[in-house]
């Protein structure tokens, strides 16, 4: 009943905010003029998330919102040239007249820079302001950037982000992100405003993230504003296409290991997208059943992403989003023993995007998202089986408003129930039955103020909720910007972070990951980040970035390894509780110019965590803490419609428990004897250094006068290094004999992908 | 432009300054005491063994890292943790050590403390306690002969042990008796190999630590214990017993268990055993345990 209340209330502070928003329009500048609008894609109509629109005349600017909306106030009647930018597509500049009083609703449209067939690529970003396109934090990341780098058989969103700085990978086999020194859970992951729970297929090797069907991604590394929350340390943003609106358009990709189709075209007053993935190993599988033992019975992914828009009016735009997509394997292992495993996200969403005035615009976004995991290992008769489900429910808003140039205000609130169930069963008898039924809310107010055009504060609060143990709790967030001058900006950020829940997985397989959340006894782990940022432009088409963070992390909860068995246990005692912290300096150096472009990015960090009676108390570093991490990406445009593309990376070896010694013991219990390890402090060794180089090489053109074509040839780890993954100990040999588990060889990789 | 280029240097020179001590690989081996011993509520007295560690890369022999002529005792504490009763023992064989009073029966909810003073330069006392679980017994059970994987299980009422400050917990083994390779159960006659398998290793089978929260309780109190079809490698008679274990037994086989599968845990990221040994490693723990007899027929 409580909860139900707090909930109510989060919703009615959402619209007062609304309210109050409402009540300021009037007071708001006399006389000034306001121009707003949506930039768009020319040739499909697609909205442009963070596309940069200024007035050359009066040097004021706007970037466009998630909805590809962007808003200038406060400017004084006259004649102007309004330009529009965005990387990849042609400048448009226009005259624009603007008369006292009067409000401007101008939407643009601008032509992509790549013609399809060619390899021309247009810089368009070159002029453009340079406040508006570096946020503390953030990088986008835009869909070609995935396709082009060269992937392990499929191009994958969390493969391609991997290679900026800051972010990390576990290891060849894992797509999971760790972002400045914290675990895959403490990055929030949104598709279409919707959290999804377990982004990965083939048990962590990709993400569920389909190329084809990806508009737009931004990725807060750290410091992210008051507007989001709910998560310690990053929050990945993901927008799906909208469709084409202007006509039909469809592709079809075939690759080693899946194939994928995309339709788009217009609908009535919108459009549709519809992009279907799956795996096409069954072909394969069957071919190896007849010659190899223990191939699985099934074995096969598939995701479906879809999208519906509506434009009601010009201020009022309807779509409706859907993801499903499921992993499954059925492997016999032995006769009367055999293991099947069935996971995956379902996600829908409906967005409602309406402009109040010229000065406040909104979201609207209901959302449903559900992951579930079905585990069964049948051993000799002996059923082992796990269910674990989370279904999150939930209903959002989000306000801005631009009352002048000096001010802007964003504010929102967030409520929904988050059901997360586990069920575990031994021989047919119910072991585990953990259901928690929740509510959560929260809301956020954020103003930028501007004092001064060189200087912009921003400062935000937000206030969360979980019923889940009745915990309330306030994050403020703070971030100033300095542009010291056109080609050198400084950058600070602060904020509180709270995280009400807690992942259960393993690097080396997602396909068990497992959802748990605050209660009785497990508080909320929290944690402080500040980040420093220099922006800066060095050289004529070059930009270099440097970011410094600090992490905290406390309260950190997580299922403590030595719960082998939770039958009859509290709920807090499934969990050990500790604290870490990170800190890093990012180097992000990259040419936007020329034949050959790309970046090279290094990541200087240090990550550790504390945890009682491991490691005898003191802090080590996990696994994934990387010292040193560089990064260099290389286009070049070979001619007659080739492209080249190579990747570098060299890291330092991942931490690593060494060990020391042995002994045996013989517990009455079991004939067997027993060979346990002495070990020396956790992970302070060190595994060889990690360095890898992949090619790629994409021709275009078109496909017998059918369609365009794009051909990828790709080679990945091109010399082969053997990078170790861990060692791995023989306890049938006296003395115990240690083995190198190694990670990917030289793969090659082939995909044709037709356009039509 | 010079500006931007001293300010980034800056940057990066402070921070390299501050972070780039890179975690080193410097730690060795030394070798350590290690104790192991067993007792068994309301039964006499088990033998004591001591013996070092050796490197991992070397081959571990108790006979050759024996410790001998060490002085060790066992010694009964009150409920105060004061010396209620000491009970001496000495070294029969090399490193094995056995209680000279074959009378006293382990007390059940009673704490021992051993210690073992090695001679030599150091004189380095190892010390170990462990508080016995208290004893329970069988009401009832369901059958003495049953067809495998048929839809009735092995079913044993007991009555509850105690444990201070948590729920019980089980190690369940299974003892057979009649060992062929022909005998095996399917599942172990798959994955067992005839030439390369000691089914030796196998006579005694052990459950991992089952926590009572997965039985039953009975309205009188009492507790239904099923016996999982896994923890029959072998057909024809069968001994089972169920152990309730303490906290020493309980940390040392979850501890080993999570050095070789790892759960969550990162692979490579090993923990240390946590041993209660203390100047040492090594487990001093204790049981208290029932045993019932069980035929298992083909299918």
């Amino acid at each position: 009943m409580i909860k139900q209340q707090i909930s109510k209330n989060l919703l009615r502070i959402g619209w007062i905010l609304l309210m109050l928003f409402g009540v300021l329009q009037p007071l708001s500048a006399q006389g000034k003029i306001t121009i707003t609008g949506f930039i768009t894609d020319e040739s499909s109509g697609e909205t442009l998330i963070a596309a940069n629109v200024y007035l050359v005349e009066s040097y004021q600017g706007a970037t466009t919102n998630t909805s590809g909306y962007y808003t200038i106030t406060d400017v004084e009647p006259g004649t102007y040239t309004l330009v529009a930018a965005y990387i990849g597509y042609n400048e448009n500049q226009q005259k624009v007249t603007l008369e006292a009083g009067e409000q401007y609703r101008i939407d643009i449209s601008l032509q992509p820079g790549y013609i399809r067939g060619q390899a021309v690529t247009v810089e368009a970003d070159a002029d453009s302001a340079i406040e508006e396109e570096k946020r503390i934090g953030v990088v986008s990341v835009k869909p070609s950037f995935v396709r082009e780098i060269p992937s392990v058989l499929e191009a994958d969103l969390f493969r391609s982000i991997q290679l900026l700085p800051g972010i990390k990978a576990a290891s060849d086999f894992s797509s999971g992100l760790y972002i400045r020194g914290g675990g895959p859970d403490q990055t929030l992951i949104l598709l279409d405003r919707t959290t999804v729970y377990n982004p990965s297929h083939f048990f962590g090797f990709f993400s569920t993230f389909n190329s084809d069907a990806i508009k737009d991604v931004e990725i807060f590394k750290g410091g992210y504003p008051a507007e989001y929350g709910g998560r310690l340390g990053a929050v990945l943003d993901i927008y799906n296409k909208d469709g084409n609106r202007k006509e039909f358009q469809g592709r079809t990709s075939i690759g080693l290991l899946a194939s994928r189709f995309l339709l788009e075209g217009p609908y009535k007053n919108g459009s549709f997208m519809l992009a279907v993935r799956r795996s096409t190993l069954e072909p394969l599988l069957a071919a190896l059943r007849n010659s190899i033992d223990d191939i699985p019975d099934a074995f096969y992914f598939y995701d479906i992403n879809g999208k519906l828009n509506y434009d009601i009016g010009q201020n009022d735009r309807l779509n409706l989003a859907f993801y499903s997509g499921i992993d499954k394997v059925d492997f016999p292992i032995a006769d009367n023993t055999e293991f099947n495993l069935r996971y995956g996200n379902r996600t829908l969403s409906t967005n409602w995007t309406h402009v109040f005035s010229p000065k406040v615009f909104s979201n609207f976004t209901l959302t449903a998202s559900q992951y579930f995991n079905e585990a069964e290992f049948f051993l000799s008769g002996t059923p082992i089986e796990r269910e674990n489900t989370v279904q999150d429910f939930s209903v959002k808003g989000d306000f801005e408003y631009i009352p002048n140039s000096k001010h802007s205000l964003k504010a929102g609130f967030w409520v929904g129930n988050l059901e997360l169930i586990l069920e575990n069963y031994f021989d047919n008898q119910q072991t585990l039955d953990e259901r928690v039924e929740t509510q959560y809310g929260s809301v956020y107010l954020q103003e930028a103020f501007r004092p001064i055009p060189q200087l912009i504060l921003k400062g935000g609060l937000r206030g969360n909720f979980i019923g889940e143990g009745d915990y309330t709790r306030l994050e403020p967030r703070f971030s100033m910007e300095y542009i010291y001058s056109q080609d050198l900006l400084y950058q600070f950020a602060y904020g509180r972070y709270y995280q009400f829940l807690t992942l259960i997985t393993n690097e080396a397989f997602s396909g068990f990951d497992t959802w748990l959340t605050t209660g009785d006894g497990v508080a909320p782990a929290w944690g402080d980040q500040f980040v420093f940022g220099v922006k800066s432009r060095p050289w004529e088409g070059y930009s270099l970035d440097v970011e410094l963070y600090y992490r905290s992390m406390r309260e950190l909860f997580e299922l403590n390894p030595r719960v082998f068995d939770p039958a009859g246990l509290d709920y807090a005692d499934l969990f050990r509780f500790g604290e870490g912290y990170s800190y890093g300096a990012e180097f992000f150096l990259e040419k936007k110019r020329g034949k050959v472009t790309g970046f090279l990015g290094y990541t200087l960090g240090t990550s550790r965590r504390q945890f009682p009676n491991f490691n005898n108390n003191d802090a080590y570093p996990p696994k994934y803490d990387r010292i040193h991490d560089v990064n260099l990406v290389a286009n070049y445009n070979l001619g007659r419609n080739w492209r080249f593309t190579g990747v570098f990376n060299y890291a330092t070896g991942q931490a690593v428990t060494e060990v020391l010694g042995r002994y045996s013991v013989q517990l009455p219990t079991a004939s067997e004897e027993r060979d346990p390890f002495i070990v020396g402090t956790l992970n302070a060794s060190r595994l060889p250094a990690y360095h890898r180089m992949d090619f790629g090489f994409t021709k275009n053109g078109r496909f017998f006068g059918f369609s365009d074509y794009e051909l990828q040839l790709q080679l990945i780890n091109v010399y082969s290094r053997r990078n170790i993954w861990f060692y791995s100990y023989d306890f049938d040999t006296n003395p115990i004999e240690r083995e190198d588990v190694r990670m990917l060889p030289i793969i090659p990789n082939v995909s044709l992908t037709l356009d039509f | 432009m010079r500006n931007i280029l001293n300010t980034l240097i800056m940057f990066v020179l402070a921070f390299m300054l501050f972070s780039s001590c890179e975690v080193t690989n410097s730690e060795e081996f030394v070798p350590e005491y290690f104790v192991e011993s067993y007792q068994f509520a309301m039964e006499p007295l088990q033998p004591v063994r001591l013996s070092r560690t050796v490197a991992f890369d070397q081959a571990y022999n108790f006979e050759a890292q024996a410790v001998r002529n060490a002085s060790v005792k066992i010694s009964m504490l009150d409920n105060s943790g004061n010396v209620e009763q000491v009970l001496d023992y000495a070294e029969t064989s090399p490193g094995v050590y056995m209680p000279a009073d074959t009378t006293h029966r382990v007390q059940p909810r009673a704490t021992y403390l051993l210690e073992a003073l090695v001679p030599g330069d150091e004189n380095v006392l190892v010390r170990s306690q462990t508080t016995i679980p208290d004893t329970f017994r069988i009401v009832d059970t369901n059958a003495d002969t049953l067809i495998y994987q048929a839809t009735d299980q092995l079913e044993i009422v007991v009555t509850q042990s105690f444990v201070e400050g948590r729920q019980n917990v089980f190690v369940f083994s299974t003892e057979a008796f009649d060992i062929r390779f022909d005998n095996l159960t399917p599942l172990f006659f798959e994955f067992l190999d005839e030439g390369e398998d000691d089914l030796e290793d196998f006579r005694v089978n052990e459950s991992p630590p089952v926590n009572e929260g997965n039985y039953d309780l009975n309205p009188d109190g009492t507790l239904t214990i099923k016996l999982p079809w896994l923890a029959v490698v072998f057909y024809g008679q069968n001994k089972i017993t169920a152990n309730a274990i303490d906290d020493n037994i309980f940390d040392f086989v979850i501890g080993s268990e999570l050095q070789v599968n790892p759960s969550t845990l990162s692979p490579g990221e090993i923990p240390n055993i946590v041993d209660h040994v203390e100047n040492g490693t090594g487990i001093f723990g204790s049981y208290a345990r029932i045993t019932d007899f069980i035929y298992i027929q083909r299918q």
